[in-house]
């Protein structure tokens, strides 16, 4: 479960976050919709522990990210913004490296790497380079990193931006197949990857919290006709400052 | 194996393989032992084998360190952050330290692989040096590449880009392998004069040259190693803050 409470982040004026609370239930696929610059990744690296808050407090599994970090992280997997890699170091190299960080060793190891292989649909190119990879075995890549340790808590920052239809539908099958059980947050620009895979929607705005709820909460509370009309009316209205609570 | 150290093995490889494998290292290498060896043989253009030295062949490296050890550190953390894998070390169970050591013990092994190297020059001179100041010469050695590799870490941790760490690194090096000779170009009080020798590398490898290694030399050069380390993983976790 991830829980946030008053999350606030600034930089020097510049406010990205402001006041934001919500949870993320287990079972739950939650998107993160939100124009550029609407503070999605500076929210998401905050909840993975990269970012500290300045102020407000977020909660992994119980876990307080300010006073256990470590334990909050170990339950935490990541995929950031165009899915930083190593570009030397093999797909299983990468694997071997993440899951080591997270204690795995000997047999325990080798098993995690050649399941998150199998689920990611990389094990053909485990032996390549990153540097050599396409952008869809890229982000596949990157989605495998997040998995290789198992976690409980997956933070997927756009890990669909830039794939063509065909890895699109491949990079949702696979995390349709892995959503069970697990507390998802995925932010996306796609409506029909929100239609598709979320349950829940939260909407950031301008580094606020400015709606959340269901497709169909969200849709009845503006009037809309599908949730990409519906976030369009709640970013208008938020330039308004009218705030739309969807729960 | 205790968990920790089990994370730093795994760092440790990571930063290896990523190092071995750059060209940088071999180029590295290449320009230690021919930068060190190349004005011992051709002292003065021509071979003289009578006037090998083992001390005078030891006393360039820290020179020849002037060049190379920015071009090692400068990459550590300023490559990290360009990159944006900056983020996976930081979204890891990992503490800002263990991140640290893990670039450290890398650079550190790539460094004490060039001094091996160089070890064969001590097995083929007409006269061996002796085992006393074989070994203490190479121990300080190891000592000062810790510091200038660790400073150099820091260095890079709070730089913008590359370049800056470049300079920075090499600025400082120049400084501590050079600040002997101030004293001698400019006048100073007797107090300034002597801080600066103390503050030297060269003081600090006197003795060991001699055969001799001071437990105040090796202070001075653990001491503001683990500071550097112990600074750069502070300035890394108020990164936190601020990217």
């Amino acid at each position: 479960m991830i829980s946030a409470s008053h999350l606030c982040k600034q930089y020097g004026n510049h406010r990205a976050c402001s006041d934001i609370s919500f949870e993320v239930f287990p079972g739950e696929v939650t998107a993160l919709l939100g124009p550029n610059g609407a503070g999605k990744s500076t929210l998401l690296k905050m909840l993975a522990g990269v970012l500290r808050p300045s102020s407000g407090s977020v909660s992994i599994t119980s876990h307080d990210i300010g006073t256990e970090p470590l334990a909050a992280r170990r339950h935490t997997g990541c995929v950031f913004e165009n899915a930083p890699l190593y570009g030397d170091l093999t797909v299983g190299e990468h694997l071997a490296f993440v899951a080591g960080m997270y204690g795995y060793s000997g047999e325990k190891l080798r098993s995690a790497i050649s399941r998150t292989l199998a689920v990611c649909c990389l094990d053909s190119v485990s032996d390549a380079p990153v540097r050599t990879l396409s952008r869809g075995f890229r982000q596949r890549a990157g989605l495998a990193l997040a998995l290789v340790h198992d976690p409980d808590v997956l933070i997927l920052d756009e890990p669909t931006s830039g794939l063509d239809p065909v890895q699109l539908a491949e990079f949702r099958s696979i995390v349709g197949s892995i959503s069970s059980g697990k507390t998802i947050l995925l932010s996306t620009h796609s409506m029909g990857e929100v239609e598709s895979l979320c349950g829940r929607i939260l909407m950031l705005s301008q580094g606020k919290l400015v709606g959340q709820g269901t497709i169909a909460e969200l849709c009845r509370q503006t009037g809309a006709a599908d949730i990409g009309e519906a976030f369009i009316r709640i970013v208008r209205e938020q330039s308004g400052e009218i705030f739309i609570d969807g729960r | 194996m205790d968990a920790r150290h089990a994370e730093l093995k795994t760092l440790f490889g990571k930063e290896c393989r990523h190092l071995f494998r750059s060209p940088l290292a071999l180029i590295s290498v290449l320009f230690f032992l021919l930068g060190c060896g190349i004005p011992h043989y051709f002292p003065l253009g021509t071979v003289t084998t009578d006037s090998f030295s083992f001390t005078r062949y030891l006393s360039r490296i820290p020179f020849v360190a002037i060049l190379l050890f920015p071009v090692l550190t400068m990459g550590l953390w300023t490559n990290e952050r360009r990159g944006g894998t900056d983020a996976i070390l930081f979204s890891m169970p990992v503490s800002d330290l263990l991140i640290v050591s893990g670039k450290f013990t890398a650079v550190f092994a790539l460094y004490l692989s060039m001094l091996l190297l160089s070890l064969p020059v001590a097995f083929t001179l007409p006269v061996y040096p002796g085992t006393g100041i074989l070994l203490c010469s190479y121990s300080s050695l190891m000592l000062y590449g810790a510091l200038s590799l660790s400073a150099g870490l820091l260095v890079s941790v709070s730089s913008p880009n590359q370049a800056v760490a470049f300079l920075v690194t090499a600025v400082l090096l120049l400084a501590f392998n050079t600040i002997q000779l101030l004293p001698g170009a400019t006048a100073l009080p007797a107090a300034a004069s002597f801080l600066c020798s103390r503050l030297s590398f060269a003081w600090h490898f006197e003795t060991a040259s001699r055969g001799i290694l001071d437990s105040r030399d090796i202070l001075f050069f653990i001491l503001p190693t683990a500071a550097c380390l112990g600074l750069s993983s502070v300035l890394l976790g108020r990164r936190r803050y601020r990217s």
